[in-house]
């Protein structure tokens, strides 16, 4: 129960780590009269202390590497992160590329992996709700004294 | 036994401020996404994100951050107190600017360039609402012979119509719309002096910017007094719904103002029409004019 009333408020943080623009102009097209994200509480807050999910795109450059990272340090807990697209959940089509990371997850955790290239805006959206509900689990857990 | 019922409802009144404003600001959400052919979220999505900054721990830069922000909250409160309890209405429209002005301390407590971009902002905001909002009280006791909120009885809108439209615009500024929540700007800039708070402390920053818009709700509804307590509900209720409906639609479909040109625009024009009718009223009462 303990989780609801997060659930139903996800302020969102937005990052690009050097993706080609697809990914991130589909994030952008969520806040559109046509996906309007609002209407689930959702709002792009661009400001990771603010915010309750990070949604990344791009293959993680390395120079954006430790941008990423401060990021997600500066958000208050509970937090998650989504990968977007398939450049941040594996690293493709940059995959050994001499300047990327190769995906999100080498460099923070990440909880929810968005396949696509780009990820379709459809997709997104139940991305951030697997989020939301991972997010229900562990401040449920939390509360219960599970999770610290 | 009835003026304890009475004080206790008052009192019930004063707790569910903060439940009214963001109820308020939901249907302020769902009349803009309508106006943009979107759904929206619901009217409760207010309620719902304050709840949530409330139990979400989050971190604080330093203590004077964290004491300045409860600060500003309990002078806001106690603003609205004085001001639901019928006592003087220039001492809730005081208490509220210093709590405006505790929200100014804790953006400059913090070391951060837009945090203090952020304090600037309120500081302009408060040089470009306070005169209109002192002249307005002014101009109610003016009308009704008496500082406290009590003893404002009657339609004081009937005497002073310019003063309760100026309102209108500082309403529009105070609930951060027009100059500063810009689509374009960078969302540092238009976050303003909550940039650097989180969480729980956020939530207490929020908590007292409603009870500010509730004295400022609470100035303007001093206008609007009937003795039949049904039909004053009634006709108070209609006034914030209009003002929440013009000030969206305003919001929407007008372009931003710049700060300067807020400033202009307020200590001109608003201050302007506020001061116009208290000269008239003062004519007629002493019978130069009609
Ligand atoms: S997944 Fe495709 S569209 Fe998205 S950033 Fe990578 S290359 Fe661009």
């Amino acid at each position: 129960m303990n989780g609801r009333r997060e659930a139903r408020s996800p302020w969102i943080l937005h990052f690009d780590t050097g993706s080609c623009n697809g990914c991130d102009i589909e994030i952008w097209a969520l806040l559109t009269p046509k996906y309007d994200v609002e209407r689930f509480g959702m709002m792009n807050k661009g400001n990771p202390k603010h915010a309750d999910i990070l949604l990344v795109t791009g293959p993680v450059t390395k120079k954006c590497a430790s941008r990423l990272k401060n990021l997600y340090e500066q958000m208050p807990d509970p937090k998650l992160v989504v990968a977007c697209g398939d450049c941040a959940s594996t690293g493709a089509p940059f995959v050994g590329c001499y300047n990327t990371c190769g995906g999100v997850d080498s460099v923070i955790p990440v909880d929810v992996y968005v396949p696509g290239c780009a990820c379709r805006p459809e997709v997104l959206i139940d991305g951030v709700v697997m989020a939301v509900d991972k997010w229900r689990e562990i401040t449920g857990a939390s509360s219960e004294g599970a999770r610290s | 036994m009835s003026s304890m019922f009475e004080q206790a409802a008052l009192l019930a009144l004063w707790a569910a401020v903060p439940l009214l404003v963001g109820v308020l600001l939901g249907l302020d959400r769902v009349l803009t996404a309508r106006l943009q052919g979107r759904r929206g979220p619901s009217v409760l999505q207010s309620l719902r994100d304050l709840t949530k900054l409330l139990h979400k721990k989050g971190s604080y830069v330093n203590r004077s951050q964290v004491l300045f922000a409860y600060g500003a909250l309990a002078l806001q409160a106690a603003a609205a107190l004085v001001l639901i309890m019928g006592s003087d209405v220039l001492t809730a429209f005081l208490l509220s600017g210093v709590g405006c002005f505790l929200m100014v301390m804790a953006a400059l407590s913090v070391r951060s360039p837009y945090s203090h971009l952020g304090a600037q902002r309120e500081l302009v905001q408060m040089m470009a609402t306070e005169p209109v909002v002192m002249m307005v009280v002014l101009s109610l006791a003016y009308a009704s012979g008496s500082f406290l909120g009590a003893e404002m009885e009657g339609m004081l809108v009937l005497a002073l119509p310019l003063a309760a439209a100026a309102m209108v615009p500082v309403l529009l500024i105070r609930l951060e719309k027009s100059p500063y929540d810009i689509a374009t700007a960078h969302s540092e800039i238009v976050s303003g002096p909550y940039v650097e708070f989180s969480g729980r402390g956020l939530g207490i920053t929020k908590l007292a910017h409603w009870f500010e818009l509730g004295v400022m709700f609470g100035i303007l509804l001093l206008f609007f007094r009937l003795s039949d307590p049904a039909l004053d509900l009634v006709v108070k209720g209609l006034v914030v719904l209009a003002v929440v409906l013009t000030t969206a639609v305003i919001d929407n479909t007008t372009a931003r103002l710049t700060r300067w040109r807020m400033l202009r625009f307020s200590l001109t024009l608003c201050l302007g029409a506020v001061m116009l009718n208290l000269i008239v009223l003062y004519l007629v009462d002493s019978g130069v004019i009609l």
